[in-house]
């Protein structure tokens, strides 16, 4: 028994927690930074609410943003599992699986005050798409897009954006 | 010792106090961050409070699998026991075959789908699902049954099936043995441009019959032990599944003849036709739904039926006549049942996540028949019996963050069933994550089994209500960004077993059984698909009366390996499986066996075209497995059963 937990401890040798993050904890942290450097229109709720579809893992690694500020507002994460509800978050996530999807939630959305984001690859009817780019994540906006949800991206997230930056 | 342990390794450096926050990094510095993957090791489930297994559809094709049965012997600390009528699983102290397959829930889709007559999980051709629809099987190890209720003792096996959108057309298969086997399948999945998702599939099997040796009938005039022609066995499967927004309505059908070539009792004439036929089936529509943000909602319905019949032929006693005047038996059982579940996740409260609900489930028809019939095929005697159960249960369950590190888990179910005391089931875990890498769980957990409708008929005074107790410590570590331990120490109590009073000279609930045991498993993961999984578990079992279990090995080990063979096209699957030894019924010791199976298997489609080769038993090794016959027909034992040598079956699989 002694020996066994003794080798649990030898087989965590110091460095195994490289640089590299997990990818799902990554697109979650994005999300959170395209939200801090946009701007919403004022909106009377208390909780600024995440919303996630279709994928369930990175529903799991956003939820530890829950609880923090923004804009005034407390996070709030939640997995969807229907499109009824989306018109109640300020961010919604939409997986790559569920690309497809994506023209119809914009025509449910509207122009009310979403910002979309999605990992899948490019062209898609979204405002933001998170792309890998080597073994790092790069992102592209859709400045019209979130224009007409009345969203206006921060001159420092735009300067991020792929598709905009200078060669 | 367990916490100095865990200290040293959230002492360890190298990880920052930025894996914890990222958010507290500028976005240009993380632009910057490279990612690992959501590769399949880090995609598994990490928030049950036990160690998960997960085969996927590409495991299930790299290893050739084709039941669950196979699908189970790959996992860490499991087994199967194949007794030529049915496939029983054991593991973790569970394996006498007497206790059938009914201590494990087999849920579809999270749809339990065992018999309700005698509660057993059919893992074999005799099953509902075909692996070619299955996504993923994932096997939650411990007690269920404060999710599941009745039955969850030994774990929980939920098969994932696949989406219309992972077929995208049409696909058309066979497949043949030198077994004398040959599987016809068609399946057609699409997504629409509504949003909708079809799958539907249908399959048939047929399986040739041959003689089979048995050496307790190796006399004149049972046929020298030959049964003749038979262990044949078809099946024919149809599965659909429909989803549209919050909506899935799916169905499964299944209907299995087999000739079964063992023998079922001491009055039977050995070497007759005994054949059996087992069919079962759902239909279930399930709602998911958000009601606002903070309150999701899940509700199904789902009807099931089961039906089991066989015919029997009786042995002439010693006067050369049948007993009673009677040469056969014919049994014709049927089980139907519908269940309501509605399950709420709310997420009102800042770090709780709290599931509740209640389940309806009416067993509406347990009917037993029997009937014994002349030579000339007029009824003699007839048997009958109609049960019914009905049950109601609520349950609650809270996963409570407590800080970055720490989450507490805390759980009850409470089931109501019509002819039996109310049932609470609770679980509680405590969950520590030191880092990103690192899991710590520690659980304990009740549950309990309801006699099933077969015992109430066949033995109403001792069919009494069965329970575990279980306590479990899981070890998930992240040894490197491709390398994952799992690690788990165990102990189970099993009470209110059935022991023999020499007094009463009679069988009463009054015995307990322990467990115990640890496992520990390495994956690793290399580029192009490159994977290695290798386990070993050792576990210690006592029956009720401190004696070693029967069917129980002391050690089990499993390998597997799977690589992409040069030039990419085929890859190759390797699989070693240790079984250790374990004890008959007659508590004969059989030896321990190491069994090696290979699949060769395209990578990727050609014109459509697929294949796979695979060789079960690869070395031809000679073994036995335990059987529940633990009467003799004469001199001779057959507390075990002898099982197949190499076996080779090749699948050809092509995309309209």
């Amino acid at each position: 028994m002694r020996g066994l937990l003794f080798l649990f401890a030898l087989w965590a040798p110091p460095g195994v927690f490289a640089q590299a993050l997990s990818e799902l904890d990554l697109k979650a942290t994005y999300a959170y930074n395209f939200a801090a450097l946009t701007q919403w229109p004022p909106a009377t709720r208390t909780s600024f609410n995440f919303c996630v579809y279709g994928d369930n893992g990175l529903a799991d690694a956003m939820r530890r943003l829950e609880g923090k500020a923004l804009h005034g507002r407390s996070v709030v994460v939640a997995r969807l599992g229907a499109l009824t509800a989306i018109r109640d978050c300020d961010l919604l996530y939409v997986g790559k699986d569920e690309a497809p999807i994506l023209g119809r939630i914009a025509d449910l959305l509207g122009d009310a005050p979403v910002l979309t984001v999605s990992d899948a690859s490019p062209p898609q009817p979204a405002a933001i798409l998170i792309v890998p780019e080597g073994q790092r994540l790069a992102f592209e906006i859709d400045v019209e897009r979130s224009r007409r949800a009345g969203l206006k991206p921060g001159a420092a997230l735009l300067g991020l954006a792929r598709n905009l930056r200078r060669p | 010792m367990l916490l100095g342990t865990s200290l040293l390794l959230a002492a360890l450096p190298g990880h920052s106090l930025a894996e914890d926050d990222l958010t507290a990094l500028p976005f240009e510095e993380l632009l910057l961050r490279d990612f690992i993957s959501a590769s399949r090791l880090a995609r598994q489930v990490s928030d049950s409070p036990a160690a998960v297994a997960i085969v996927t559809a590409d495991d299930i094709r790299a290893y050739g699998y084709r039941t669950l049965a196979d699908v189970i012997n790959g996992m860490r600390g499991l087994y199967t026991t194949d007794e030529r009528t049915y496939h029983y699983m054991g593991g973790r102290g569970f394996g006498d075959v007497e206790d059938y397959a009914g201590r494990v829930m087999l849920l579809i889709d999270g749809y339990a789908v065992q018999d309700n007559l005698f509660d057993q999980a059919y893992i074999d051709e005799s099953g509902l699902i075909d692996l070619e629809l299955v996504e993923r099987v994932e096997y939650v190890p411990g007690t269920g049954s404060v999710t599941y209720g009745n039955n969850a003792l030994l774990g929980i096996i939920n098969v994932v099936t696949r989406r219309g959108r992972d077929f995208d057309g049409a696909r058309v298969s066979a497949e043949l043995s030198s077994r004398g086997a040959s599987r016809q399948r068609a399946t057609w999945g699409k997504r629409l441009e509504s949003g909708a998702e079809v799958l539907l599939s249908a399959s048939t099997l047929d399986v040739d019959g041959r003689n089979l040796y048995f050496p307790a009938y190796d006399t004149p005039s049972t046929n020298f032990g030959v049964a003749e022609g038979l262990d044949g066995e078809r099946n024919q499967r149809v599965f659909g599944k429909l989803s549209w927004g919050g909506w899935t309505v799916q169905a499964a059908w299944v209907e299995r003849d087999k000739n079964v070539p063992t023998n079922p009792s001491a009055y039977t004439a050995f070497n007759t036709p005994f054949p059996t036929r087992d069919e079962s089936a759902f239909l279930a529509v399930r709602h998911e739904t958000d009601l606002g943000l903070q309150l999701y909602s899940s509700s199904s319905l789902m009807l099931g039926r089961y039906a089991y019949g066989n015919q029997r032929e009786y042995a002439l006693n010693q006067d050369g006549e049948y007993d009673d005047g009677e040469k056969y038996g014919v049994r014709d059982y049927r089980g139907a049942w519908w269940r309501f579940d509605q399950k709420f996740v709310g997420r009102w409260f800042t770090d709780h996540t709290l599931v509740f609900g209640a389940e309806l489930r009416d067993d509406h028809r347990q009917s037993f028949h029997r009937r014994f019939l002349s030579p000339e095929g007029e009824v003699t005697y007839r048997d009958d019996g109609e049960l019914s159960r009905r049950t109601f249960s609520l349950y609650v369950a809270d996963d409570y963050r407590l800080n970055a590190q720490w989450t507490f888990n805390l759980g009850a179910r409470y089931d109501d069933a019509d002819n039996l005391d109310a049932n609470m089931s609770p679980r509680a875990a405590l969950i520590w994550q030191p880092d990103s890498a690192t899991t710590w769980k520690a659980s304990y957990s009740e549950a309990f089994k309801m006699p099933s409708a077969n015992d109430r008929w066949t033995s109403d005074d001792t069919a009494v209500p069965e329970y575990v107790a279980a306590t479990e410590l899981v070890l998930q570590h992240q040894l490197a960004p491709h390398t994952r331990f799992t690690g788990a120490l165990y102990h189970y109590r099993r009470s209110d077993l059935l022991v023999y009073d020499e007094v009463l000279d009679d069988y009463l609930p009054e015995g307990s059984s322990r467990a115990r045991g640890v496992e520990a498993e390495i994956e690793h993961t290399w580029e192009r698909g490159a994977r290695a999984r290798a386990s070993v578990a050792w576990q210690r079992s006592r029956d009720v009366e401190g004696r070693d279990a029967v069917n129980s090995p002391d050690l089990l080990g499993k390998l597997a390996f799977t690589f992409l063979l040069p030039g990419e096209a085929l890859r190759a699957g390797v699989e070693a499986q240790y079984l250790g030894p374990r004890l008959t019924r007659e508590r004969r010791m059989l030896g321990g066996v190491t069994l090696a199976h290979l699949t060769l298997s395209s990578e990727r489609d050609w014109h459509g075209l697929s294949a796979s080769l695979s060789v079960r038993n690869l070395f031809d090794r000679d073994y036995e497995t335990v059987s529940g016959f633990d009467w003799r027909p004469g001199d001779v034992a057959q507390d075990g059963l002898n099982m197949d040598g190499r076996s080779v079956w090749l699948q050809v699989g092509y995309a309209l």
